[in-house]
């Protein structure tokens, strides 16, 4: 999933950042509250992750204005207020849940995995293409039995692929979708990650469903028996 | 009037709701007793003239029978016509009913009656004898006859004149009376209807006294409801801030350790170990948090009546714990104490509390090889505690805002780290012992905190 986390505390964003990626989601993480309503604006999002007192605004007149805008993305609050008042507040402003800090971080991925199965986008806990299973949960592979652990990054070119199959994906695209916000590609990057997975699902031996169109970009293909 | 008036004012409410009601009720009372009282007296008066009126009417009719009777007899005798006759006899006849109607009213009627008798008895006695003295053949026994007769009913006509003529002066007195008793009566009722406006007009004014000081009360009930209401709310205001800036650092301890537990799977055991720990702290910390915020939603106003207790001591083992402190910061820290003794009304505890914030906050905001001062000195009521420093300084327009919980002057001063609690707590605490605490500030010369607590008399 592509989530957005605003927390205008960095000892709190670095280790939300860190274990959502890890979890395989793609994070855009800000601290104030305008470069989040500007990405509000700009990209689309599967979960947004606020806090309620941001520099600039406030969590919950950003929630406001993203449902305003007809998104419909799971929004969960962040925040320490903690009294029943704040809590309906929060919810009322178009939020799905409602955390108080401090958070215990495996208690909030597992709400995140709860949003998630939420979305419309939610088709299981894994995704299929044939005879293969991404397992969202567990960032592994399955085919006939045998099973790979993908890395984060690994994991999330596939995923993007899986949800996309048979569709040709530019470079362009594969950057937008898989870097986060404010970081840059190196030139070579999508084609090193490209070779990278290519590799791993040699070991399932689909090396060749990822196929290259010259001049085009990547497609992912089932061949075989179907 | 003023110790009446201010007596009246501090009668509780239920006495003075019923003498404000009971003055028109007693009026009213009053005024019909009186007129009660008035009326009777006139009725009394009426019944008299009447009584009068009514023997003059009876003595007059009694002069004019008698007249009848005498004169009848006369003609009878004269002439000898028996119509006279009977006319006298008929008068005659009517001289006892007449003499019954004579009430005994007047100590005069009795010998009038008496007087009455005789002279019906004289009548008839006359009726018996005109036969004989007419049938006389000389007719000077007829004249002597009636003249005797003449002078014997004399007295008894005389007797009734004089009643009729006393009765017809008692009936003008009387009247008069009467008119006089009517006019008084119209004064009564005058004087009625000043006393009643008078008392009305009193019992509206206490009234409305009355009302002007409920609402006076109920307009104060609302100022202290009011004050009550904005308590409330700085207290809400405070624990939500307190909320968030205990809760924010527990956040960021428990995700950064959470964050590191999940980093690598293939951290050494001690290091894994070492990160719960640190989870299961901040966790329990989150707990002590919640309690710290529920303690302080429910805080309740304290005031201590301790013991006095020589506060030198404390003194000294503070300014020995700061010539520390300050020496490694590389700042000059100087304390002034006496060494006389001096005596407050003090929880040492919470008084040390409120001198280490201020020593605190001087060693905070003080650069490397300033100076920061303890100064204690005894004033006439007071004894005055001083914290001066060298440092930045408070900006003027912050200084009213410097003792607010949570406050903190600028981004700048809050990274030298502290939550903005320590004066609002010193504050607190200076005022719990009765006392004040003071600031004075120069940017970039430094600042100047003073508590003055007021002093107890050794007992």
């Amino acid at each position: 999933m592509r989530i957005l986390v605003a927390e205008d505390d960095l000892a709190l964003l670095d280790p939300l950042y860190f274990v959502l990626s890890e979890a395989g989601h793609i994070v855009d993480a800000v601290a104030e509250g305008d470069s989040a309503r500007w990405l509000l604006g700009e990209k689309d999002y599967d979960l947004l992750i606020l806090d309620w007192m941001l520099p600039g605004t406030t969590g919950l007149s950003l929630c406001q204005q993203y449902r305003q805008l007809g998104k419909t993305a799971p929004v969960l609050m962040l925040t320490a207020k903690d009294t029943t008042i704040d809590k309906v507040t929060g919810l009322d402003a178009g939020a799905d849940d409602y955390v108080v800090k401090p958070v215990d971080l495996i208690e909030l991925l597992a709400r995140v995995r709860a949003l998630g199965r939420r979305s419309p986008l939610w088709v299981g806990e894994s995704l299929s293409l044939n005879d293969v299973q991404l397992n969202l949960t567990t960032l592994t592979l399955e085919r006939h039995g045998s099973t790979i652990r993908l890395s984060v990054r690994e994991f999330q070119l596939m995923e993007y692929l899986m949800r996309h199959p048979r569709q040709v994906l530019t470079r362009g695209q594969l950057e937008q979708a898989l870097w986060e916000w404010g970081t840059e590609p190196e030139s070579r990057a999508v084609t090193t990650l490209v070779h990278r997975l290519r590799q791993r699902l040699e070991e399932l031996e689909i090396a060749d469903w990822l196929e290259t169109v010259y001049g085009m970009g990547y497609r992912l293909n089932s061949k075989g028996e179907s | 009037m003023k110790p009446i008036a201010l007596s009246w004012k501090t009668l509780p409410l239920r006495s003075r709701g019923t003498v404000i009601l009971a003055i028109p009720i007693l009026c009213l009372l009053a005024a019909v007793a009186i007129f009660g009282s008035y009326q009777r007296s006139l009725n009394k008066d009426k019944r008299l003239v009447a009584e009068v009126k009514q023997i003059k009417i009876v003595t007059k009719q009694l002069s004019l029978t008698l007249s009848h009777a005498q004169s009848g007899i006369q003609n009878y005798s004269l002439t000898g016509d028996r119509q006279f006759l009977i006319s006298a006899e008929s008068a005659i006849e009517q001289l006892p009913r007449l003499t019954a109607r004579l009430k005994q009213t007047s100590p005069d009627i009795a010998p009038l009656k008496v007087q009455l008798q005789q002279t019906q008895q004289q009548l008839e006695q006359q009726r018996s004898t005109v036969d004989r003295v007419r049938q006389a053949e000389d007719r000077s026994v007829l004249y002597q006859w009636l003249q005797q007769n003449d002078t014997v009913l004399n007295p008894t006509r005389q007797l009734l004149d004089r009643l009729i003529e006393q009765e017809e002066r008692q009936l003008e007195q009387f009247q008069t009376n009467l008119l006089q008793q009517q006019q008084r009566g119209l004064w009564f009722i005058w004087g009625f209807i000043l006393v009643g406006a008078i008392s009305t007009i009193v019992a509206i004014a206490l009234f409305r006294q009355l009302a002007k000081e409920l609402s006076d009360r109920e307009s104060q009930l609302q100022q202290a409801n009011q004050q009550l209401t904005e308590a409330n709310d700085r207290l809400q205001r405070f624990t939500a801030d307190a909320s968030h800036e205990l809760r924010a650092p527990v956040a960021a301890i428990l995700g950064q350790a959470q964050a590191g537990i999940l980093a690598h799977e293939n951290y050494p055991q001690l290091v894994v170990g070492r990160l719960h720990t640190i989870v299961e702290t901040a966790k329990s910390m989150a707990t002590l948090v919640n309690n710290l915020l529920f303690l302080a939603r429910h805080e309740g106003t304290h005031s201590l009546n301790v013991q006095a207790i020589n506060i030198v001591p404390l003194l000294i083992q503070i300014s020995e714990t700061y010539t520390i402190a300050a020496n490694q910061s590389e700042i000059q820290f100087s304390a002034t104490i006496p060494e006389l003794p001096i005596l407050l009304r003090v929880e040492p505890d919470l008084l040390k509390q409120a001198i280490v914030n201020l020593l605190d906050n001087a060693l905070r905001y003080t650069q490397a090889h300033g100076t920061v001062q303890l100064q204690v000195s005894l004033r006439k009521d007071s004894v005055v505690i001083v914290v001066n420093d060298t440092g930045m300084g408070i900006p003027t327009e912050d200084l009213p805002y410097i003792f607010d919980r949570f406050y903190r002057v600028d981004r700048a001063r809050t990274k030298t780290g502290g939550f903005g609690l320590g004066l609002a707590i010193a504050k607190q605490i200076t005022q719990i012992f009765g006392g004040e605490i003071t600031v004075s500030s120069q940017i970039d010369q430094g600042s100047q905190f003073q508590i003055s607590l007021p002093r107890s008399n050794p007992d």
